[in-house]
């Protein structure tokens, strides 16, 4: 049986094809698009879907919305309902957009699905939240657990507590709009100069720099917590029910002055700002975590919604130990949807049995994405006369390994592309994680981004325990931890630097030596931990095995393969642009090689910042 | 496209998959086509100007599309972007009326009801979390794009949400029926002479058109009491089929008609027509009227009747049987209930046969004293039998009818009465729907057709209207 996931017309679009309960394929539209964040009806993602798993146009039996557009719309009808007059304008914006566009989310999905030749079985839609809990219960590997979601809003819901068991799930209480962690993360995004819904990452990295010196000021004023988790908003301060900002002036006073503009310098006030919000977004998943497991009494938990990509929280969550294990949904925002409404409906629905083990998911790894055979690949670097060597497994991981202990940064491109925001080795920049140049350098040659983002570890599962103080598994880079304190070999780094004001300042804490894997320890001496075991991804444990036979050390920085505001490369074709782009030395598709030096000069028509702008 | 071309131009998926614009534009002809026709249409509504302008810029835009393709293209485009702002600015307004004049005062109104679907005003609870819909719902609805939660925990018992549903069909109800007119009907006065009559001096918009009620009573014009030199007065009593229901307008009733038709003639004197009708009414209500009221000096007095008029011998005279002007109906809903309990109530009050002989011989008798009392007061009386539907549609009456008729006939004979009965009068004159309103009561064509009988009636049989006529062509 064919279900096919979908969700769209937010953010993040994707699609997703569960076969007889197996996730046999799901990507993002913007992989293939190339707009990041891409919200349109996911055709490229759906088509591909479908194709890898050779279903014919007879054999689709289900299509699954990800949630419930007209509902959201009455929410939306609802808050203006309460504010008017006032946000006039965001009612002349917002309503001609549902109109034309989101009310029709089923039919749109019709239409896209008849342009690649198929016809849609009666278009399902699964509630928001809903679709977040199964994305996180059904692939994880419990047969019980508490679930928690928490993202900015769906049809009401802001944050649910649920619990699993066996192939049923039930959310049991939630908070509703406007009361919503991850709007409240998003107002900090927006008053720190980031992007919201997609520059929430970013102020996650910068909140290490600074002190929580707000964070008292923002219970006291912003929001009322409870013992629970729950929280009441003071929308008082917030804008984004009756303006198209989401703070307002009261906001910018209450913290001495206006949102920092985009691109402008990074202070002192949106370190301390970032470091606050965290600190607050932490507290209140930790209570989450308690409350929900006193009222489920389950011993594991299913975290997903865009929140659950911070993975601080997520760390201090699994270090709290209130649950004996915890399992974060790799495409936890909402291109994960797509894949816990088809779930919903191969288990909740259709009442088919869930087997788990205990110990393995059911996401692959999370490479659900596309592959490229060699010959196809082959054909088109002789086409385009791109010189290249290949190489089997073992000559491979040499030739690489050797490069990367000579700082070397590789380009690659391997297997399956992954769904979700992280690039777990199919699609990845890796590099010597010992290397002290190496985070300026792949942040300001490479990535092309803001020089205070840190990098992330891929370290061998069985050494994990070498590098890090308590997390043992985290294959979807998910966790962070801290850097073990034999390995740290200057403690008082931050203390010689000065109360940093300036973005100068900002890059020479980065710059500062904390450890002895230095590109990926974080200014307090944190990282976001990848580890790799033979069982997900063999070729990439082949390689961090063969650099440990070199130098010792079972670890290297892994990034996205992709330039900033870039969407993560899908083929061959766009990793093979980012490499030229870039300062990356050497391209590896699979088990072809490219060197830098080789390769034809490279001319582009426009310039990739033009093409993807900034984010 | 080969599969090593494609590999070469990156389409690694095939062809992209965003599909092409499929909107189809009319071609130049069809254009030309449309804009000569609403132009054209607008000449001919005498809107000269701006229908020649249409056909000007039509066939300016027709013939720069033949000309030049690419031009045609810039064309379309500009006329597309004007569109677009024409469209966002129509949109933008009735967003903005529809916010400021619609959203606001149900959020003001959802104030003061204390309403507070955000949450926004109860920051002092001991926890924020709410309870989630049970799991049978949310299986349930995922079919639909509908479904939502918050629609269950605010619903409560089904009672109440029925009652709502109720109140709110009939306001609706309400609503359509006071658009239609219903809630101010014609009410009657009760009087111990003539039972009740129609309040006088009204006029209202019903269903079917205008009922004016002067100060007599009559579904008539105003007129003056004493009689102008040189008019011929006809004085019409009768029940229903005369008063002509609130599903006709004034002006076709065949009272009305009549009037207009007898004045129409050339030649023919001014006559004036007072109709005295009422539902429900018989011989007593119509002889009270004239004992309470007499003739207005009426030249001839036409008592119209179905003939089991002769029943309601007593119908009414005790008290009020619609709504009276003390107790009218306050609402539109009480008036379609007591219309239909009326209706119902008469359906079920059928009189036995025996009782029904005892009235008709009554009603029969009041009649006769009726036709008496007329003409003791200068008036020629004639007897207008509208048949059913049955005898007005066929050749035969019922036979009851044809027994009531004879009777009716036989205490008239020594009066000098005319009498007609016009057996047959709507055959081949449309169908019975379209004649008659139900088994006695005519639609407006059947007021149309009767008024012409009764025209030809009075002046082919009676006697004063020919004298007056005489008198009038004399003195001219």
């Amino acid at each position: 049986m064919n279900i096919l996931g979908v969700s769209a017309l937010y953010h993040d679009s994707a699609a997703c094809l569960v076969q007889d309960g197996d996730i046999v394929a799901a990507a993002q539209e913007e992989r293939f698009s190339r707009k990041k964040h891409d919200a349109r009806i996911p055709i490229n993602a759906m088509a591909y879907c479908l194709r890898e798993g050779n279903v014919r146009p007879d054999d689709l039996d289900m299509v699954v919305f990800y949630d419930k557009p007209i509902t959201k719309f009455t929410r939306l009808l609802a808050t203006y309902g309460e504010i008017a007059p006032s946000g006039l304008a965001v009612f002349m914006k917002s309503v001609p957009l549902w109109l034309k566009d989101k009310a029709w989310a089923g039919l749109q999905v019709e239409k896209a699905l008849s342009d690649v030749g198929f016809k849609a079985a009666k278009i399902q839609f699964a509630e928001h939240h809903i679709s977040h809990a199964a994305s996180a219960f059904y692939p994880s590997p419990y047969q019980e657990a508490a679930i928690i979601t928490m993202d900015g809003v769906g049809e009401w819901t802001t944050s649910s507590i649920g619990v699993g068991e066996g192939n049923q799930l039930r959310l049991l209480q939630e908070q509703r709009f406007p009361h919503s962690l991850g709007l409240l993360y998003s107002a900090f995004t927006y008053f720190t100069g980031f992007k919201v819904n997609s520059g929430e990452y970013k102020l996650m990295g910068l909140a290490p720099y600074g002190e929580p010196v707000y964070a008292d000021l923002i219970r006291e004023k912003l929001l009322f917590i409870r013992e629970d988790g729950s929280f009441h908003l003071n929308m008082k301060y917030f804008g984004f029910l009756s303006e198209l900002r989401m703070t307002n002036d009261l906001f910018a006073d209450l913290f001495g002055g206006p949102a920092r503009s985009p691109e402008s310098p990074i202070t002192k006030r949106e370190m301390d700002m970032a470091s606050s919000i965290q600190a607050v977004t932490e507290e209140i998943v930790v209570k989450m975590a308690r409350y929900a497991r006193s009222i489920t009494g389950k011993r594991n938990l299913c975290l997903a919604g865009g929140v659950a990509l911070n993975c601080v929280a997520n760390g201090k969550l699994v270090r709290e130990r209130i649950f004996d294990n915890v399992w974060v949904q790799p495409a936890s925002g909402d291109a994960g949807g797509s894949l816990g409404s088809a779930l919903y409906s191969w288990y909740q629905i259709l009442g088919n049995n869930r087997q788990v083990d205990g110990a393995n998911d059911s996401m692959h790894g999370a490479f659900l994405g596309p592959s490229f055979d060699a010959n196809s690949v082959k054909a088109y670097l002789d086409a385009n006369r791109y010189p290249y060597i290949e190489l089997n497994d073992e000559d491979r991981n040499r030739h690489l390994a050797s490069a990367l202990a000579d700082e070397k940064v590789i380009g690659l491109l391997q297997g399956r592309m992954e769904f979700g925001p992280r690039a777990l080795g199919g699609r990845s920049i890796l590099a010597d994680a010992r290397s002290s140049k190496m985070q300026s350098y792949l942040n300001l040659a490479t990535k092309f981004r803001e020089s205070f983002r840190p990098f992330a570890p891929i370290v061998l599962a069985e050494d994990a325990g070498e590098f890090f103080e308590v997390i043992r598994e985290s294959p979807y880079m998910l966790m962070v931890d801290q850097v073990r304190p034999e390995r740290l070999i200057s403690h008082c780094t931050d203390e010689q630097v000065a109360e940093t004001s300036t973005d100068i300042d900002l890059r020479e804490r980065v710059n500062a030596i904390r450890s002895d894997v230095p590109a990926i320890t974080h200014v307090d001496n944190s990282a976001r931990i990848q580890t790799v075991d033979v069982k997900r991804n063999p070729k990439l444990h082949g390689l961090l095995t063969e650099f440990k036979k070199i130098t010792g050390y079972g670890i290297l920085v892994n990034t996205s393969f992709n330039v900033r505001s870039e969407p993560i490369v899908c083929t061959p074709e766009d990793a093979y642009a980012c490499f030229m782009r870039t300062g990356i030395d050497i391209l590896v598709l699979d088990n072809l090689v490219l060197e830098k030096s080789r390769q034809p000069e490279w001319h582009e028509l426009t310039s990739w910042q033009e093409q993807f702008g900034l984010d | 496209m080969s599969v090593e071309k494609a590999k070469v131009e990156g389409r690694w998926f095939g062809e992209p998959l965003r599909a092409p614009d499929r909107s189809t534009k009319p071609g130049g002809v069809v254009r030309f086509a449309i804009g000569f026709l609403l132009g054209a249409l607008l000449i001919l509504k005498h809107h000269l100007l701006f229908g020649s302008g249409v056909l000007i810029i039509s066939c300016g835009f027709a013939l720069i599309s033949q000309l030049s393709p690419n031009a045609g293209s810039r064309v379309d485009a500009a006329l597309n972007q004007v569109g677009i702002w024409v469209g966002t600015a129509v949109g933008s307004t009735l967003l903005c009326i529809s916010y400021l004049f619609f959203v606001t005062p149900l959020r003001l109104f959802r104030r003061v009801t204390g309403a507070d679907d955000l949450n926004l005003r109860n920051n002092d609870k001991f926890t924020f979390w709410l309870q989630c819909d049970t799991q049978r719902r949310k299986t349930r609805f995922i079919g639909t794009m509908f479904a939502t939660e918050k629609l269950t925990t605010r619903a409560g018992n089904p009672l109440i949400r029925l009652s709502i549903v109720v109140v709110f069909m009939l306001c609706l109800a309400e609503g359509v029926l006071r658009l239609q007119g219903y809630g101010r009907p014609i009410n009657y006065i009760a009087d111990p002479m003539i039972g009740y009559y129609p309040e006088p001096g009204v006029s209202l918009r019903r269903p079917g058109g205008t009922i004016s009620i002067n100060r007599w009573g009559m579904r008539s014009n105003e007129f003056q009491t004493e009689k102008p030199a040189g008019t011929f007065r006809v004085l019409m009593l009768g029940d229903s089929t005369l008063y002509g229901g609130s599903y006709l307008d004034q002006r076709d009733l065949y009272s009305s008609r009549l009037e207009r038709l007898l004045n129409s003639r050339p030649g023919s004197p001014h006559v004036e027509i007072l109709a005295m009708s009422a539902n429900g009414w018989g011989p007593f209500h119509e002889h009270g009227f004239i004992k309470r009221f007499g003739t207005f000096n009426a030249d001839l007095v036409i008592v119209n009747l179905p003939i089991d008029d002769i029943n309601r011998a007593l119908y009414g005279l005790m008290s009020t049987p619609f709504s009276a002007v003390q107790t009218p109906p306050r609402m539109a809903l009480e008036e379609v209930l007591i219309h239909y309990v009326w209706e119902y109530r008469k359906d079920r009050s059928g009189l036995d046969a025996k009782y029904e002989a005892r009235q008709s011989q009554i009603g029969i008798e009041e009649y006769r004293s009726l036709a008496e009392d007329l003409q003791s007061r200068g008036a020629e009386v004639m007897f207008a039998c509208l048949p059913s539907r049955i005898a007005g549609m066929g050749s035969q009456p019922e036979s009851q009818e044809a027994i009531w008729r004879r009777q009716l006939d036989s205490a008239l004979a020594t009066r000098s009465v005319t009498m007609s009965y016009p057996i047959g009068l709507f055959v081949g004159k449309g169908t019975p729907e379209q004649l008659y309103h139900d088994d006695v009561h005519l639609n407006k064509l059947g007021h149309k057709f009767y008024a012409d009988f009764l025209a030809l009636r009075i002046a082919t049989a009676s006697t004063n209207y020919q004298k007056f006529v005489a008198r009038q062509r004399g003195v001219k």
